[in-house]
């Protein structure tokens, strides 16, 4: 049963099954006919993608809070078994979503209606992932590099992997039908790439430009890997040595090359394996918890100028057993603002037909995303 | 006036209640549907008391209880002015439309009317909701209101009306199927790709091997995919596939007719060889299984599922089929054009869009055109945590056929530790496939690495892993069986191995793989045999004792030293038989057997 809790694609003798977890939530589909199992897959995920934005964030209190909403969501983006509207701008304006100006309004006047009594525009156009009636009094476009750093460290400290997976978060508050281009200075860093609808594909097959009618608001424009990165901006160097039955456990973490930005968020985390009865762990700059499920934590922040910030301790190994023979992985954790460390650079972002007042906002941030340090 | 103050000061008392916790929301209509009267709510005058009451329902409904009681009160509001009163009133009746189809047929005028309302979206809900309503009575009825949305001017009553064939199509109704199909030809042949998206399921369900339909708009169905949405994108792409098999045959150039071709006596070279030109003038060097080819391009042409269910009738049928049917990838222009949409869907954010276009360029491609496959599969394993499981079943499937594919990127295969452990096994399986020489170092450590994983279940599967690869690469058998042999020493100072405990599992594992490696050539592993039955004294795992003691029966005449040694052996055994496990009793005998007479 353990076995089955995890798996994405279950064959029953009468039904596929398909589910995904999002926060502790179980997203469950069922078919009975043979379909490619990744649509109903990344059904589900779009499914929780849209519930999240809508309720602002996934649990189960929040979903029967508003469970109405959760039916007349699912009644508009399914139907009969086939996806019918996934789009969250046409959702949204066929659906408010809830939030607490109007849920005031509706207990005052007793109207709790958020259902729109108009075909939302975007349905009949040619551009369907955008509302067709986009006013803003401010002109503006947002443009995040978001990234995240993948690394494996093996046993002996060698780098063995360092790549970026990043996306292009696009946030358009502009008005209109507008029409951008985005182009980097360095395309050809990019060893992966995968769009949203919105991306004409030629221009980026033959220029490595980006031209694109956005979506109103907040979205995802492409997501990109960049491979072979030479260094990490931090270390983490475990040591682990056992004796007679305990072992003695450093990990001392620090900047290996400074991105010139300030990294935070630090946070070091690993499984004491099953053979280990106990540990007394303390570390000299932040604080190390270990949680009933043999968890340990140890929230380091930011790295100090005058120390290096080194966790220590022992813990003692199940009876029997002389040496530790497994040893944990750690999973780290940082945030680093201001930068991407991919080194990718955006060059321009044009549009047609500017307006008067036109603002244009560049950020990136780096976190650590599949990160670990095996020792 | 004044009953009217109470109604509103009741229902606003009770929702400052709610208040305290939690703000406006439904919640409590969920938690405690029940303690008010919701019969009488649905007789209110106020839309929102109706409301009211239809969301308690819906809250009972979705608690699991049977509201069913309620339907005369429910329909009498379908004609409400209110749109959220009519949506919460169509919810109710597509649940229980067929317990009650009397009842049912008595709003079929509403929805009519309705269909006829300036609003495209009140059109769209009534016709929803009027194919939603499962009655043969009705049937004809629904299909002159889907034909009448199948030319709507609205873009979305048109889509829903595709939507609403295969509901059609389930009342199984042979009077109307062909109506139904001229419809989704109708449908397909929509100028808008939203439309057209909707017609591609409609007509997966109903009529997928009708391919007049799809042979009519080919060329306009592989030009509007790119704006498809990537729902029907999905599965237009699957149509547009078996299409072209069913027309035209297997492409000659693919890895697919390669796969299923009988190697020609005088042609030594590998099958999967990408450098190999195929034919000369048109004229195929190999000759091919025309059976297997009939099946595989049935499957395609009939779809999975029909074929499956059908299997044990092939020979029946295959006459239906002229014989083994092979066009060129270049010069035939549907295979062309349709490898040429499909490439730049290798880019979709959707990982389902991805694996079909994948799927097709598997199918269709060219064998030097295929790597452009590799590296879009490989970004979804990063980009998509969900697909990951999928992605990798598929994978293992291509690297099997054409290793050299993916070694390049055999860094992608790398397990890490947020993997669910069958990723992880499946990740051991396409690395143990596509390791080569000149990456069997790097893949060497990692799997060091992994063997000191807590998990001794993953631990355990990279030994396999081991075996595997030294299977593949003799060269690395010797280094192999080294690295095992030191392996099992390290696990033998660990004083609690159990036979189902983890550590057996590691250990059993180990002497599987070196036996596996030894199978390849006995003669040089001589010494591995020995040292393996010199440590039989402390092994006690019953497993691991009959594989060695197999060995050593298997073995007996190999070499120099184990003839030599087959009395101390056989002396051995004799003397710890009794205290065996009733398995390697059993081994010892056999093993006896098999030594030769005149060495006793």
């Amino acid at each position: 049963m353990l076995f089955l809790k995890s798996m994405p694609v279950i064959a029953s003798p009468t039904h596929y099954i398909f589910q995904i977890v999002r926060a502790g939530i179980t997203f469950l589909a069922c078919t009975q006919v043979e379909m490619p199992p990744l649509m109903g897959i990344e059904f589900l995920c779009r499914v929780a993608d849209i519930l999240s934005d809508y309720l602002g964030e996934l649990n189960e209190d929040l979903i029967k809070d508003n469970f109405v909403i959760v039916y007349e969501l699912l009644d508009e983006m399914i139907d009969n078994g086939f996806p019918l509207t996934t789009e969250p701008n046409i959702l949204r304006e066929m659906i408010a979503p809830p939030n607490i100006v109007s849920k005031m309004l509706s207990v005052v006047t007793g109207n709790s209606s958020n259902v729109s009594d108009i075909l939302p525009g975007a349905t009949a156009s040619c551009v369907p992932w955008r509302p067709t009636d986009v006013k803003y009094a401010n002109n503006e476009v947002y443009v995040d590099l978001v990234e995240e750093m993948d690394a494996i460290i093996n046993r002996d400290g060698v780098l063995v992997k360092c790549e970026i997976y990043g996306e292009v978060q696009v946030n358009c508050l502009l008005s209109g039908l507008p029409d951008l281009t985005l182009s980097f200075a360095n395309p050809s860093i990019l060893h992966d790439v995968r769009f949203h609808p919105c991306v004409r594909f030629r221009p980026w097959e033959s220029h490595q430009i980006l031209s694109f009618v956005p979506p109103d608001g907040q979205f995802k424009l492409m997501s990109y890997r960049v491979k072979k990165l030479k260094s990490t901006p931090i270390y983490v160097k475990p040591q682990l040595t056992s004796d007679a039955g305990t072992c003695r456990i450093s990990v001392m973490v620090g900047i290996r090359n400074d991105p010139g930005k300030t990294i935070d968020s630090i946070i070091l985390q690993f499984q004491l394996p099953p053979c280990i009865l106990s540990a007394d762990l303390t570390s000299n700059h932040g604080t190390v918890n270990v949680l009933s499920n043999k968890i340990c934590t140890w929230s380091i922040g930011r790295i100090p100028k005058d120390k290096a910030p080194s966790l220590s301790g022992t813990m003692v190994l199940e009876t029997g057993l002389e040496t530790l023979r497994v040893f944990p992985t750690f999973q780290v954790e940082f945030r680093i603002m201001g930068v991407a460390l991919s080194g990718l650079q955006i060059d321009k972002l044009d549009l047609q037909n500017v307006p008067n007042r036109l603002y244009k906002g560049f950020r990136a941030v780096t976190r650590a995303g599949e990160y670990e340090v095996r020792s | 006036m004044f009953p009217q103050f109470a109604g509103t000061s009741e229902t606003l008392s009770k929702a400052a209640s709610s208040l305290v916790f939690r703000i406006g929301t439904d919640a409590h209509l969920y938690d405690d549907p029940e303690d008010v009267n919701i019969g009488a709510l649905l007789e209110s005058r106020f839309d929102s008391e109706k409301c009211e009451a239809l969301k308690r329902l819906l809250a009972l409904i979705a608690q699991g209880f049977d509201v069913s009681n309620f339907f005369p009160q429910v329909v009498k509001n379908v004609a409400s002015q209110s749109l959220e009163v009519k949506k919460l009133v169509y919810l109710y009746l597509l649940h229980y439309a067929e317990k009650r189809p009397n009842e049912a047929l008595l709003s079929i005028n509403c929805f009519q009317k309705d269909l006829g309302d300036p609003n495209p979206l009140v059109r769209a809900w009534a016709l929803r909701a009027m194919a939603g309503i499962r009655l043969h009575v009705i049937s004809p009825l629904v299909l002159v209101a889907v034909g009448k949305c199948a030319r709507d001017p609205s873009v979305f009553v048109r889509k829903c009306a595709a939507n609403a064939l295969p509901k059609l199509h389930e009342l199984r109704q042979e009077e109307i199927t062909s109506a139904i199909e001229e419809i989704v030809g109708i449908l397909l042949n929509d100028r808008s790709p939203g439309v057209v998206g909707a017609a591609a399921a409609a007509f997966a369900s109903i009529c997928p091997n009708n391919f007049t339909l799809i042979g009519r708009n080919y060329r306009n169905l592989c030009q509007i995919l790119p704006d498809v949405e990537e729902w029907g994108q999905i599965l237009l792409i699957e149509i547009l596939l078996r299409y072209v098999v069913a027309s035209h045959g297997l492409v000659k150039e693919s890895i697919m007719s390669s796969l299923l071709c009988i190697e020609s006596s005088h042609s030594e070279k590998d099958v999967f060889d990408v450098n190999v030109a195929l034919e000369d003038n048109g004229i195929p060097s190999r000759t091919y299984d025309s059976e297997l080819v009939n099946l595989v391009s049935r499957s395609y042409i009939e779809g999975l599922g029909e074929y499956l269910t059908r299997s044990s009738d092939t020979n029946a049928r295959l006459s239906d089929l002229n014989g083994a049917r092979f066009t060129s990838g270049q010069t035939n222009d549907d295979v062309k054009l349709l490898l040429q949409c499909t490439s730049p869907l290798l880019w979709s954010h959707n990982s389902a869009v991805v694996l079909a276009a994948a799927g097709v360029h598997w199918i269709m491609s060219p064998k030097e055109d295929i790597k452009r496959i590799v590296k879009p599969l490989l970004f979804i394993l990063r980009s998509s945590g969900a697909s990951k499981y999928v992605v990798l079943c598929n994978i293992q499937v291509f690297a099997k056929a054409l290793p050299h594919l993916f070694v390049p990127h055999y860094e992608d295969f790398f397990v890490s530790s947020s993997d669910s452990y069958q990723s992880k096994a499946l990740k051991l399986e396409i690395l143990s496939s596509i390791v080569t020489e000149s990456s069997i170092s790097s893949v060497f450590k990692e799997f060091q690495d992994y063997i000191r994983d807590p998990d001794r279940r993953f631990a355990a599967d990279t030994v396999a892993a081991i075996g595997l690869c030294a299977r593949r690469l003799p060269k690395m058998a010797n280094t192999c069986v080294e690295g095992l042999l030191a392996l099992i020493r390290q696990e033998l100072l660990t004083s609690d191995i159990e036979s189902g405990n983890g550590e057996a599992d590691v250990l059993i594992q180990s002497i599987i793989s070196i036996k596996s490696i030894i199978k390849q050539d006995p003669s040089c592993h001589e010494k591995v045999i020995i040292q393996l039955f010199r440590s039989l004294d402390s092994i006690k795992v019953p497993e691991a004792r009959v594989m060695i003691i197999w060995m050593v029966g298997e073995y007996s005449s190999v070499g120099v030293k184990i003839p030599r040694m087959l009395t101390t052996v056989l002396k051995y055994l004799a003397w710890c038989f009794k205290s065996e496990a009733v398995e390697t009793k059993l081994q010892i005998l056999n093993t006896t057997i098999k030594c030769p007479c005149f060495h006793i």
